[in-house]
């Protein structure tokens, strides 16, 4: 067993979990968005960031990818933490209004403006559809092409791809591109419709 | 064998190979112990920066690192110094700007290339650099907003701690770093839609129209001589400038300075392209119309100066009734009293005052500020506005034993005598004190006056500091004229109330003063004397204030200047504006000419009751022209003509002007070799279909 601190507890974890899994099995909410139990963990949405470390020199890891440390110090909700996750959520939704998975994230973390120019391309990509395509339906019809601001989810060649059965799994998954927020019109990309019925989690703190 | 600990600081051992780029004398690879300062890598072993440029800031450790400014120059370089000051070692890059490169350019260059190379996985890294380089590209563009910059550093400091790798964790530093140390640059893009380095092309256009204190449309004017369309070209050179014959030929020209074609050879003639047309109007006798616009309030201006001038002229075509009061005889100012006729025949100041006259304004000479009426005298009158154009006419005092005496002249007075057509006794050696134009003016009319055999100029530091222009010194060095640097006067000898000559002390440089130029020291016991029969002092001019009295509001500087708003020109009296020479104290023609233009757009504000406050926006040209097609031998060949001049011995004793104009060929020749940088912003191109 791995002893740990988490938001100070003293809590033990199993020999292979992530700091997310700890966390997850004392109860502890941890908002992730690329993460999902049936598939290999990514680290690429950036929202389940903690701050491990003490005094100063502390730094934010994604929790999904960090293994439990004998004697790690974790937090997950340091103003910091959430400093970063609201610009993330930000982040995702300039690019992505529509998605009603994005909209009740700002609803809950109390984001209320997205500061930049709107790009819709319902599109994120946090890289689940790749993954469940490769993983659960073995097929790896779609994958990421090129690199920075270029990259982009695709078939190889932006052909139509032989192995892909349609089965949909890839929109299922999706957190941008199905289910649709009915709230958020053009002109302020955030909807928070939902902004007085979501889990007060840390909004007193965050007002 | 060099044992490698031994070099280094207590937490880096060893040495540091950087690679020296950029800005610098001595580009390559230099290996160097840690702990080496960053002053001593770029001037001692760099060499230092080419052409006398201003060292302006370096970039270590590559496209991520940070850039380091000129109060950071004695650095010691490691590891932890170079992070804490916001860069990082990194792959040894050490990237060297000067004075000419714009920090908020650099950011957006650097953001651009990691926007490419971040890998795209983490969204704070892919995303966030994408943001950071929109942002700092709207602000590059002059659309830039001012809760941009708070954004900035937010995002910038989220990537930074947000992303997985070391990509994502150090690709904000080029922002931070720069918004730590050149915020002032990027509030300049914001709030006034200026880039101080003169680069990035949406907000500047063209160079030459950008750094004109008037907004002349140079590149435009060029254009249409290049197109031998002079009649449009000199509309286009009107449309600003009341001024142009003057400007054509006494403009200290900074367009020439920022000119594109100057990087890496010689600027375009733009003051002579202006002269040409100009000149070209004054043959073919183009005028201005007759303004006949209805007359709203009346406006006073006092001093017929470049500025008064100006203000007076646009004040007129508003439709206002604007009257100049001048104090001398003549209208013009300095333009009229202080340059020579050799520089600026009467002819050509004449020309355009005629056109200014068209405009309706009324001048009326011999009517002196303090003496022959007061401020508040104009309000009674009806005048709703009053504006103070001065000038600076006052001599400053060298501050030396005997300098009362009969046979020391100021050469404001000198210039001014002879320029109004009075005789003036020089004795057979004259002796000029100061290296600014009035001191090099004044010399070239000494050695014309008919008693003088030889003129020496006396200047405290060397030519290199000299304020006067490059070509009147060169010319005055052509027509005989000594200079003795690094000397300064320190008493006037004398003999029965006679001037014999001028004891002077020897000078060395030490550190740079305020204005950027060496301070002069004086080196003890190395006093020594010069036979002189007159003395010209000419060490800078003050305004003269002393028409203020107790019922003025107005404010006075130390510098007996008076205090204004520098964007509106308003002085600290209701419906009173000021400027020129008499709030900035001496200046140039051009810059004397954009205060009038100034005032003129503050009064008629004022007058509206409309608020003051400036509206800055982006420099455009008011109309594109197509660009020439230059054939191969025509690039090749393609050079700055040699402007023709009077030989020393046409010029002995007599005032004919000394430069000569373009003629017709050259000048549409010089036309053609204009890069026409206007065509380069995202409405230039559009324009001509690109």
């Amino acid at each position: 067993m791995i002893n740990m601190k988490l938001n100070n507890l003293e809590v033990k974890a199993e020999e292979g979990w992530t700091i997310l899994e700890t966390a997850k099995f004392y109860g502890l909410e941890i908002p992730t968005l690329c993460y999902n139990p049936g598939l290999s963990v990514y680290g690429g949405c950036r929202l389940c960031l903690v701050e491990i470390g003490e005094g100063s020199n502390t730094k934010l890891v994604s929790s999904c990818t960090y293994p439990a440390e004998e004697g790690l110090t974790v937090r997950t909700d340091t103003i910091r933490v959430i400093k970063a996750r609201r610009m993330m959520i930000e982040l995702m939704l300039s690019v992505a209004p529509n998605s009603k998975t994005i909209q009740d994230l700002a609803s809950k973390f109390g984001v209320t403006q997205v500061r930049f120019k709107i790009r819709n391309e319902e599109c994120i990509l946090c890289g689940l559809c790749v993954r469940m395509c490769a993983e659960q339906m073995g097929a790896r019809a779609i994958g990421f092409q090129n690199r920075g601001h270029d990259r982009k989810i695709s078939t190889p060649f932006d052909i139509k791809s032989d192995v892909c059965r349609l089965c949909g799994a890839c929109m299922y998954i999706c957190p941008a591109c199905q289910l649709k927020c009915q709230g958020p019109n053009a002109d302020t990309a955030v909807c928070n419709a939902c902004l007085d019925i979501m889990d007060p989690n840390l909004l007193g703190l965050l007002r | 064998m060099i044992k490698a600990p031994s070099i280094g600081t207590n937490e880096s051992k060893g040495t540091k190979i950087f690679s020296l780029v950029g800005k610098i004398n001595n580009t390559g690879l230099v290996e160097v112990p840690i702990g080496i300062t960053l002053r001593e890598v770029i001037f001692d072993i760099g060499g230092g920066i080419p052409g006398g440029k201003k060292f302006k800031a370096v970039q270590t450790g590559g496209p991520s690192g940070g850039c380091i400014p000129v109060e950071m120059l004695d650095l010691p370089i490691d590891y932890d110094t170079l992070t804490k000051a916001g860069s990082i070692m990194g792959s040894g890059g050490m990237i060297v700007m000067d004075e000419n490169t714009c920090m908020v350019d650099i950011a957006k260059y650097f953001l651009n290339f990691l926007r490419d190379e971040s890998c795209g996985k983490c969204l704070s890294c892919r995303e966030g650099i994408q943001r950071m380089w929109e942002i700092v590209k709207d602000i590059s563009e002059g659309n830039g907003k001012e809760e941009d910059l708070e954004l900035l550093e937010e995002l910038a400091n989220i990537v930074k701690d947000a992303s997985m790798c070391g990509l994502g964790q150090t690709a904000s530093n080029p922002v931070l770093s720069t918004l730590k140390y050149f915020k002032d640059e990027y509030e300049d893009h914001i709030k006034r839609k200026k880039c101080p380095a003169v680069v990035c092309t949406e907000i500047v256009s063209s160079p030459c129209q950008y750094t004109c204190p008037i907004d002349q449309e140079a590149s435009v004017y060029i254009a249409l001589i290049a197109h031998r369309k002079f009649e449009e070209a000199l509309k286009i050179i009107r449309k600003d400038n009341p001024l142009p014959s003057v400007c054509g030929r006494v403009c200290h020209h900074p367009c020439e300075k920022a000119c594109r074609a100057g990087e890496f050879g010689e600027p375009i003639a733009i003051r002579s392209l202006k002269r040409f047309v100009t000149d070209w109007a004054i043959e073919n006798d183009y005028r201005v119309q007759n303004n006949n616009k209805s007359k709203k309030d009346k406006v006073a201006i006092i001093g017929a100066g470049p500025s008064g001038l100006t203000a007076g002229y646009y004040l007129s075509l508003k439709g206002y009734q604007a009257t100049i009061f001048e104090s001398l005889p003549v209208p013009g100012g300095m333009l009229a009293i202080a340059i020579p006729d050799y520089r600026l025949p009467k002819k050509i100041f004449n020309f355009d005052f005629d056109n200014i006259i068209k405009s309706g304004v009324t001048i009326n000479t011999n009517k002196t500020l303090g003496k022959d009426f007061f401020i508040d005298d104009l309000f009674k009158e009806g005048y709703k506005a009053v504006f103070i154009a001065i000038g600076a006419h006052k001599s400053m005092k060298l501050n030396i034993p005997n300098e009362d005496s009969k046979d020391v002249i100021q050469a404001i007075e000198l210039l001014k005598e002879v320029n109004l057509g009075n005789e003036v006794e020089l004795g057979e050696r004259v002796g000029i004190i100061g290296g600014g134009n009035a001191a090099v003016d004044a010399a070239r009319v000494a050695i014309r006056n008919k008693n003088c055999k030889s003129v020496t100029i006396l200047y405290r530091r060397t030519r290199k500091e000299m304020p006067a222009f490059e070509e009147e010194i060169e010319s005055a060095i052509e027509e005989g004229i000594g200079i003795k640097f690094l000397t300064s006067p320190t008493r006037v000898l004398t003999q029965n109330g006679k001037v014999i000559g001028v004891e002077c002390i020897q000078m060395k440089l030490g550190d740079l003063d305020a204005s950027g130029r060496r301070r002069p020291i004086p080196i003890e016991g190395s006093e020594f004397s010069i036979e002189l029969d007159t003395l010209i002092p000419a060490i800078g001019e003050s305004p003269d204030t002393s028409f203020v009295s107790n019922k003025d509001k107005l404010s006075i500087s130390k510098w007996n200047t008076i205090l204004v708003n520098k964007e509106t020109l308003l002085t600290d009296q209701i419906g009173v504006f000021a400027g020129g020479d008499v709030a900035t104290g001496p200046r140039t023609v051009v810059e004397a000419i954009s205060a009038g233009k100034t005032a003129a757009e503050s009064i008629e504000k004022y007058l509206e009751g409309k608020s003051l406050t400036k509206e800055y926006k982006l420099t455009r040209p008011s109309l594109y022209v197509e660009p020439v097609e230059l054939s191969e031998e025509e690039i090749e060949e393609a050079k700055r003509p040699e402007l023709s001049k009077l030989s020393v011995k046409q010029r002995q004793k007599n005032f004919n002007e000394v430069e000569l104009t373009l003629t017709e060929e050259m000048a549409v020749k010089e036309a053609r070799r204009c890069l026409r940088c206007e065509l380069e912003t995202e409405e230039g191109k559009k324009a001509i279909g690109r």
